[in-house]
């Protein structure tokens, strides 16, 4: 991360200052990983510490990268960017051990629709945000962080547990770009069928309106350390986000603080200019020849937070963000089963009604044997649904945990890492205009 | 001009960097009774003027010439060192100097501006003593003002002097002084002291709510005591007798004695308006007297001779220049040089605030991400205590609870070494370390220092230029003069037996020509002493500028190697917190 260039050059210049060499060798013996090792060192290994033990028969079989963005089309409105998934893998279903394969930002996203769709309960991970601005703008640094989001996507997805025998994974790894486009159009076509009226409507209006309607009910229903874990996970995510934005911060001043040591220096040059006598001026201009080294310095640090300090919590707030929403799609769950019960309970009141009343025709009352039947069914698909996700998110939700606990500790301690040498950097640096160092040098 | 005029100046001290002043300004503000009896005074007074100009007073004898300035010279350079920025910029740094920066003192004689260059030290060895001075307790008085029934309020300071030079008449005594008799002193040595760098007053400024309030004042207090310091410091101004007498003399300083025999004819701008039609009708003389000539135009209240003057300077623009001297075009040059560091030391001067800010920014945020994370690892804490069941995620999140209060505290405390924050550090800890932002800012502060002295440097410089403008009008006067009186002669040789009226007139020229021979002489010598003064103090301000430039370079890169060796520190048991878990899980 700290890889700056200048140091190791100061370094090998042989300035008098040994005990700044010493130390700072002591600080290079453990160059600090670069931000995707950090993701996903440990998505690799998704159990690392206490976990449950049929999954660490399955460690991560896949090596993915997201590599050579290229842009396409001229026009703002329909420009995209393609890029190129290259993979290797030991997995058996995969008919090759490495693929190469085209990719835009929507397949990504269809694919993550798909993985949620068919793993409810599954903490699927979080693709980088879609920024309407910043996709007509296209910079090339919003490209590269995109890039970097979507190759630890994929490297998450491959990685956990639950999702990487995915058949829409192995698709989306696999298949040549006009395979992989008809087999998104028959997804979507299939989707659409699957989804009865109501049920979509529940789903568009989600959670809001069932709790809404019911919440209190709905909370009643659910165990209570449950609630307790969604709640603190809800409240997360404000957390995260107050933690993002100051580390967003901290980036723009550390940045703003190298070019004010830039102009500094500047002005300490023109100075030394003006002021003629010798000693002086030579030591004004070594101040802002060293000051000039600290601006960059500065700015270095700058980059090297961005990527591996800013773009990591952002990564993790997206990742809360995945957990709360399956939280909230628990909460559907358990609302369709209680609006299923509800449809059910009136089908039989009102079927029981037509049977007591006389002078009903035969046909309508099969009909609404059909309907509770329906209705039956419908209230079985629900109560299976919500206790899958019931199942699925108690082994989830610990891994999930875990993974967090083992991501942010790595995190802040190369963040400390990092503070510590970029002063011990800044240290040496200013040491070498300390008079002795000076006289020395003279 | 109204007796608080002094004191209600717009708000512009802050803005020291432009401390240009009006001219008007120059004229000190003088009311009745006061101004009558000064100018009843004034006539005796101004043959000691005359003296003064060498900083050395007629009466004053060789065994009062033995206080020395080294202690003053000492406490400016402590507060060099110690960085009492009086000035804009660095309002975090208000604070007294509790010598934060260890062994800084600046040695004795060498201190910036204030300090005598070699060409002075002569008379550094004749004078011998201490000369310590103090401005305290700030106290809200009441007069008169300008409206019948209402009161004008105003600050009065003490003004503390030890010493134990011979010619004060105590040796610890103290004076009541207002801001207004600040603003004299300025404009006294101004007068006396042409050629001199005389150290920049503190402006006049402020609206009137903002005067009452204490911060002010304390700014206003420590901005007076520090110019006073300027001033002792200064080899020639901090024993002339006007400092003196501005410390010594009773109150109100304006109207006492041993000040107003000190203080030379005011003229205004009104009486010499008074004046201009009797001497453009000729009941009056146009030639200035020789004491005159050898003042400033702005201070002898000749109209005529001050529009003379600008003529020929505008003249002089465009027409051919008089002859100059070598000496005269070095020191052209040298002005010019001076100008071209002015932009240079205000740039840096910027510069360097903007550094400071830039790091008070970045220190800020560390803070703010301490306590983002400080709050998180709470939220998490109380989380990992109540989740019951879901005991891997209580675990997890007592993890990082723990990673983030380190990290979180780590963050906080590297805040505070780097600024003040919410004052709170600094204040609580006497002899603990000044964050770093205000060390570095005290560090630069010389970058400020020499910024405000360039002005006075300028003006003393310019005042050179003016002597030498009166020398060139005398001078060409007389030529005119010359061939008025010629013209005269060769009329009269025309004819025959001659005219009385014209004797009259040659006669009348000729005496003109007398004064004009004498007050030419005496603009001439005025002219060769500020001269002389001007190399002096651009010797010695270049002595004293290399030493604080080099003090400061030294100081920067001490206080910024201590910073950052306590922040390695700081993280660095930060990061082994991480390091202690890692080997317990292992």
């Amino acid at each position: 991360m700290n890889s700056n260039p200048f140091l190791s050059e100061t370094e090998s210049s042989g300035f008098p200052n040994s005990q700044g060499q010493a130390s700072s060798s002591g600080q290079h013996e453990e160059p600090p990983p670069p931000y995707e090792s950090v993701v996903m060192s440990t998505a690799g290994i998704p159990n690392a510490g206490r976990s449950a033990p049929q999954e660490d028969a399955h460690p991560s079989s896949f090596d993915i990268q997201v590599r050579d963005p290229i842009k396409h089309g001229e026009s703002t409105i329909s420009a995209y960017v393609s890029y190129k998934v290259c993979t290797k893998t030991s997995l058996h279903q995969y008919r090759q051990r490495q693929t190469e394969v085209l990719r835009r930002f929507k397949d990504f996203a269809w694919l993550r629709d798909q993985l949620q769709e068919q793993n409810r309960g599954i903490v699927i991970p979080p693709l980088p945000e879609k920024s309407v601005v910043q996709k007509y703008q296209m910079t090339n640094e919003f490209i590269a962080q995109r890039q970097r989001a979507l190759t630890i996507f994929l490297n998450r997805v491959a990685a956990h547990p639950a999702l990487q025998h995915s058949q829409h994974l192995q698709n989306f790894l696999e298949m040549d770009e006009n395979s992989w486009s008809i087999e998104m159009a028959r997804g979507t076509q299939e989707a659409a069928r699957r989804k009865p009226g109501a049920f979509q409507f529940l789903r568009d209006f989600g959670q809001s309106t069932a709790n809404m309607i019911n919440g209190k009910t709905l909370d009643e229903e659910e165990d209570p350390d449950y609630l307790k874990v969604r709640d603190s996970i809800v409240q997360l995510e404000t957390h995260m986000a107050e933690i993002h934005r100051q580390a967003a911060r901290l980036v723009k001043r550390q940045l703003e603080h190298g070019v004010s040591l830039e102009e500094f220096a500047g002005s300490m040059a023109a100075l030394g200019k003006c002021e003629k006598q010798p000693p002086l001026s030579m030591q004004f201009e070594r101040l802002a020849e060293w000051a000039g080294k600290l601006a960059k310095l500065s700015q270095e640090q700058a980059d090297a937070l961005s990527l591996s300090f800013e773009e990591p919590l952002k990564e993790a707030v997206r990742n809360v963000r995945s957990a709360k929403s399956v939280t909230a799609d628990r909460s559907n769950a358990l609302a369709m089963l209680q609006q299923a019960k509800l449809d059910l309970d009136a089908k039989r009141t009102r079927h029981s009604k037509l049977r007591g009343s006389a002078g009903i025709r035969e046909d309508r009352i099969a009909e609404n044997e059909r309907e509770v039947k329906e209705a039956q069914a419908r209230q079985e698909a629900a109560k299976v649904a919500y206790e899958t996700i019931c199942r699925r998110m108690n082994e989830e939700l610990s891994r999930f945990q875990q993974q967090r606990a083992q991501e942010t500790s790595q995190l802040l301690y190369l963040f400390a890492k990092s503070q510590a040498q970029l002063a011990n950097d800044n240290a040496r640096m200013w040491a070498q205009l300390l008079p002795t160092a000076n006289g020395a040098a003279q | 001009m109204e007796p608080t005029k002094a004191d209600t100046d717009p708000l512009s001290s802050l803005a020291f960097a432009s401390s240009l002043e009006d001219e008007l300004e120059e004229e000190v503000p003088l009311q009745g009774e006061t101004q009558h009896a000064r100018t009843s005074q004034g006539q005796a007074a101004s043959s000691h003027q005359q003296d003064d100009y060498f900083g050395l007073p007629p009466h004053r004898s060789a065994q009062h010439e033995e206080p020395s300035r080294d202690h003053a010279v000492a406490s400016y350079g402590q507060l060099l060192s110690g960085g009492s920025t009086w000035n804009s910029g660095f309002g975090r740094s208000q604070v007294e100097p509790h010598e934060p920066m260890g062994s800084q003192h600046v040695p004795t004689g060498a201190a910036g501006p204030g300090s005598p260059a070699p060409s002075s030290s002569s008379r550094a060895a004749a004078t011998q003593g201490s000369l310590h001075v103090s401005v305290t307790d700030p106290v809200q008085r009441e007069e008169n003002g300008m409206l019948p029934g209402v009161m004008g309020k105003y600050m009065s300071y003490s003004v503390r002097t030890k010493t134990n030079r011979p010619n004060f008449r105590q040796q610890d005594f103290a004076v009541r002084r207002r801001f207004r008799d600040f603003v004299a002193l300025h404009d006294l040595l101004k007068s006396t002291h042409r050629g001199f760098f005389i150290p920049p007053r503190p402006e006049k400024n402020t609206m009137e709510g903002q005067r009452a309030q204490p911060e002010f004042i304390e700014l206003r207090r420590m901005a007076l005591q520090r110019y006073l310091h300027q001033l002792a410091a200064h080899p020639v101004i901090g024993l002339s007798e006007v400092f003196r007498a501005f410390l010594e003399a009773d109150e109100p300083l304006l109207s006492s004695l041993q000040w107003t025999q000190l203080t030379p004819v005011q003229h205004t701008f009104m009486e010499g308006m008074a004046r201009l039609p009797r001497q453009l009708l000729g009941s009056e003389s146009a030639i200035p007297n020789p004491s005159d000539a050898a003042r400033s135009t702005r201070h002898t209240g000749d109209l005529l001779r001050r529009f003379k003057e600008l003529r020929l300077d505008v003249r002089q623009e465009y027409q051919e220049q008089p002859a100059l001297t070598q000496a005269e075009i070095d020191l052209r040059n040298e002005r010019m040089l001076v100008e071209e560091l002015q932009e240079k030391l205000a740039n840096a001067s910027r510069k360097a605030e903007k550094l400071v800010s830039s790091m008070e920014d970045l220190g800020n945020v560390f803070g703010d991400l301490g306590l983002s994370l400080i709050q998180t690892g709470l939220y998490e804490a109380a989380t990992a205590d109540q989740v019951g069941q879901y005991s891997d995620t209580g675990a997890a999140a007592k993890i990082i609870a723990a990673d983030c209060k380190r990290v979180g505290q780590a963050a906080v405390n590297g805040r505070r070494l780097a600024t003040t924050g919410a004052q709170a550090a600094a204040k609580a800890v006497p002899n603990a370390t000044p964050p770093a932002t205000i060390q570095t800012s005290m560090a630069l502060s010389p970058l400020h220092d020499q910024l405000g002295i360039v002005p006075a440097v300028l003006k003393a410089l310019k005042e050179r230029e003016v002597a030498l403008l009166t020398v060139h009008s005398l001078q060409r006067d007389m030529v005119m003069k010359q061939r008025a009186r010629q013209s005269l002669v060769d009329d009269g040789q025309k004819v025959f037996g001659g005219d009385k009226g014209k004797e009259r007139k040659v006669q009348g020229l000729q005496n003109d020509m007398a004064t004009l021979e004498q007050s030419t002489s005496a603009a001439e010598q005025e002219y060769d002493k500020v001269m002389d003064r001007n190399h002096q103090e651009l010797v010695r301000w270049k002595a004293g500028r290399a030493e604080a430039f080099t003090t400061m370079l030294d100081n920067i890169a001490k206080v910024e190697v201590g910073y950052h060796e306590r922040m390695h520190k700081l993280w660095e048991i930060a990061a082994s917190g991480f390091d202690d878990r890692r080997k317990q899980a292992g």
